[in-house]
């Protein structure tokens, strides 16, 4: 990319003694690589100083794909655990989601990367917790909504996994342009609640007893990209092989016009989405803002509900016509809008208002507006999970997944007793491989 | 326009056949205009203007493009109804701003527009550098030392020192919307008549983020109390900008086409051709995003303005809180880490800057010589 003409050429705008060889995404500025390295590790933490991310004597999972995002937080989160003495005991957490050809390959960096930095690895599968891999799921349901369903099974999955490992936090890689995207999606999807926590750095939610943190929240891509390559880290850089939702391709291809236009959009989305967060309306945040009526499949009622963000953040671009999932949300909102019509053709009395019989006759009682209903946290029939509802998300999929399943239309009579007791016995297994997966790593 | 709506029938008033599809229904041209005007005029109901005496003045902000043409179009039939019981009067403005693009339409076609709508109301022009004549104070002057320079050479200056076509073209917004605003008040408006569309105003909040001005969506989208004691109205806020370029040029009649003769149907800076992204802007980035999602997605935009609307002002804060440049609300966010660590704002005695303005304005080339309202 070519810059504004240069003042000082070629001279590091922070030292001002050694050669620039790098320009900030950030600022334009041209830095040389040690100045560069020192200021990228720098605002990582001021980021986890400012917002007091962690502890002394914490122990902290870093959610590890083996990607560039994930291998530079551990890179530098051991760099600044080290500079900076916080006394936090870091430890690398994967999923396998099994897919073949990116996941097998990228674990196998993660592998090596507890290595290289004397991190403790867990790994939980999918195929060990849920009995399906996404490779299977992808060929039962296609691609459309298969990023939700790795959604909710990664999050139940990491904490699962964090729960093995002993800890409550886990910190992951999101950077500032998968922040800006996520706002931008959430703008064009219209989802307040989610707009009003897409860009919290630290995630506590009610339904999850582990709480989470982006440190890379203000890092650009293209510096995380740098910063890997300057120091060459171990990373793995095949993206996922199936499609992310429109919505996000969408907000990505946007994204990467933008800072092509004015490099610093990315922040200021994020900046923007900060101060959204803030004006986002009390009563819609914590509930999820209801859609249309129309009949949906298990999955989209499921995706609906999901309180992280759907998928993984990650995903390779799209653009506007690619929009499966556009088009029906499109076609969903058109049909809200044809129902308002019709709400508003029968003009009905306000129904808050009620008459109160004896006394004043003329008097008009404000019947208060039925609450929200409290979602009472419960634990799932069949896995034991934390949920609101009679069966955790996961669950629900599960049960659509397994309906289908041929050999399960064999047996005439379902038994759901038998089900969930498989898949306890699945969790025991887990915790079997996880025994194995860190012994591999010693050796 | 489509040929396989030729031979229907109007889905309105079965009489007539349809020549256009509007809201996926066939239409027939009666039919579309009495929607674009049901359109505005429910709007206009909604914002209950009372009729008092004498009633009170409008100020509506006219750039001769397709949206604020047809919404002086449909305005002045309105005043023309009420004779018996008048509720506001109207008084148009333009501003030139052929300082920043030659190419853009000047005020001369103001008369244009006046042999059109005679009645509807007075008219009057400014040039955007008219700014300078409601500056309490300027910022950087001592430094320059460049006192005598007249207000277009001071605009030019400052326009050629931002750092790049998209802050020229967002500081040049604030300057426009400060001005219209300070000609409101000495000409004793109480509100401002925009001609958002619904499309402009998904543009609108999608550019706001970019720019990092989204602790301001609210006075850039929204109908009601404006920043500065001035109410804003978007009575075209339920119409989509495709419906009103049909609504020019094949509805009404004689056409408004001619009348527009800032509306151009070719974006300057095309983004599909646009190879670096260089010349192109934010703001014309987002604008045709919508422009083309509005063709397949149009409830999808309408979704993005009416989410828009429900993000709230958090609690006002007290008046010395608002950003010297653009006079808007601070957003006091954005630290370091959003500007990049080692950038420290120097000096205690510094103006108070709203985020967005920073961004703008940082790295700038000179000191800036920014008109200061009061």
């Amino acid at each position: 990319m070519s810059t504004a003409p240069p003042r000082t050429p070629r001279i590091c705008a922070h030292c001002a003694t050694e050669r620039a060889k790098v320009q900030r995404a950030k600022t334009n500025e041209r830095l040389c690589v040690s100045c560069f390295i020192a200021v990228f590790e720098l605002e990582v933490h001021q980021t986890i100083v400012g917002n007091k991310l962690f502890h002394r004597g914490q122990r902290v999972a870093i959610g590890a794909s083996g990607g560039k995002d994930s291998t530079v937080l551990a890179a530098v989160l051991k760099t600044l655990n080290e500079r900076y003495a916080y006394g936090v005991e870091f430890v690398l957490l994967s999923i396998d989601e099994g897919i073949k050809g990116y996941r097998d390959d990228s674990l196998e960096t993660v592998k090596r990367n507890a290595e290289q930095y004397g991190m403790e690895l867990c790994i939980v599968g999918y195929r060990e917790l849920y009995g399906w891999t996404m490779d299977q799921v992808v060929e039962q349901i296609g691609k459309k909504g298969n990023c939700t369903v790795c959604g909710v099974f990664r999050r139940q999955a990491l904490d699962r996994g964090a729960a093995m490992l002993g800890v409550n936090h886990v910190v992951t890689g999101h950077n500032a342009d998968d922040m800006a995207e996520t706002v931008l999606m959430n703008l064009l999807r219209g989802d307040l609640p989610r707009l009003h926590r897409c860009t919290c750095i630290v995630t506590e939610s009610t339904s999850s007893p582990i709480s989470r943190s982006k440190p890379l929240k203000y890092a650009y891509e293209k510096e995380i990209v740098l910063y890997a390559h300057h120091r060459k880290l171990d990373y793995f850089s095949t993206e996922c092989i199936y499609s992310p939702e429109a919505f996000r391709g969408s907000a990505r291809s946007l994204i990467k016009s933008l800072e092509r236009v004015r490099s610093s959009a990315v922040l200021d989305i994020v900046r923007s989405g900060e101060a959204f967060a803030e004006m986002v309306p009390e009563e819609i945040r914590g509930t999820t803002a209801c859609a249309g009526e129309g009949k949906k499949t298990t999955i989209d009622i499921v995706a609906g509900k999901e309180e992280e963000s759907t998928g993984c953040g990650k995903g390779t671009s799209g653009d506007l016509s690619q929009g499966g999932e556009m088009s029906q949300f499109e076609k969903q909102l058109a049909n809200n809008e044809k129902a308002e019509h019709l709400e508003t053709e029968i003009t009905l009395p306000p129904p808050r208002k009620k008459r109160s019989g004896e006394g004043g006759g003329e008097k008009v009682l404000q019947v208060p507006l039925p609450k929200a209903k409290k979602q009472t946290l419960g634990s799932c029939r069949k896995c034991g999970y934390m949920s609101s509802q009679e069966l955790c998300k996961a669950c629900v999929i599960l049960d659509d997944l397994n309906k289908n399943r041929p050999k399960i239309e064999v047996e005439l009579d379902y038994d759901e007793e038998e089900a969930s007791s498989s898949i306890r016995r699945k969790m025991e297994a887990l915790d079997l491989r996880r025994s194995m997966v860190t012994t591999l790593s010693n050796d | 326009m489509p040929a396989a709506a030729e031979a229907q029938q109007c889905k309105r008033c079965h009489a007539q056949t349809s020549a256009h599809i509007l809201r996926s229904t066939p239409h027939c041209v009666g039919c579309y205009d009495h929607y674009i005007r049901s359109k505005c005029v429910k709007r206009m109901e909604s914002y209950k203007i009372k009729s008092e005496n004498p009633p009170i003045t409008l100020l509506l902000a006219l750039s001769f493009g397709a949206s604020s043409t047809t919404l002086l179009h449909l305005l002045d039939s309105q005043i023309r109804a009420q004779k018996h019981r008048i509720r506001y009067r109207l008084k148009i403005l333009h501003v030139d701003e052929r300082i920043l693009d030659p190419s853009l339409p000047a005020s001369e076609s103001l008369e244009e527009v006046k042999r059109r709508f005679p009645q509807t109301g007075g008219y009057l022009s400014a040039r955007l550098e008219d700014v300078y004549d409601f500056a309490a104070e300027e910022t950087g002057l001592e430094r320059d030392g460049e006192d005598g320079g007249g207000k277009e050479e001071k605009l030019k200056t400052l326009l050629q020192r931002l750092p790049s076509p998209t802050s020229r073209e967002d500081l040049a917004a604030v300057l426009r919307t400060r001005l219209i605003v300070a000609l409101a008040r000495r000409e004793g408006c109480s509100g401002i008549l925009w001609g958002d569309t619904t499309t402009r105003l998904a543009d609108k909040v999608l550019a706001s983020a970019a720019k990092g001005r989204g602790a301001q969506l609210p006075f850039e989208i929204g109908d009601g109390p404006g920043p500065f004691g001035i109410t804003y109205y978007r009575p075209l806020r339920d119409v989509f900008k495709k419906e009103l370029v049909t609504y020019i040029s094949e509805i009404v009649t004689p056409p408004l086409l001619p009348l527009c003769v800032g509306f151009s149907s070719t974006p300057k800076h095309s983004a599909a051709a646009a190879t670096s992204g260089k010349n192109i802007t934010v703001g014309e980035l987002m604008t045709q995003y919508f422009e083309s999602m509005e063709a397949q997605y149009p409830s999808t935009v309408s979704n993005v303005v009416r989410m828009g609307d429900r993000l709230k002002l958090p609690g006002r804060g007290e008046e010395e809180d608002s950003c010297a440049m653009c006079g808007l609300l601070m957003d006091k966010g954005g630290n370091g880490l959003t500007l990049g660590a080692q950038e420290v704002v120097e000096g205690g005695e510094r103006r108070k800057v709203c985020y967005g303005c920073m961004r703008a304005t940082h790295g700038a080339s000179a000191e800036l010589s920014w008109p200061v309202l009061s």
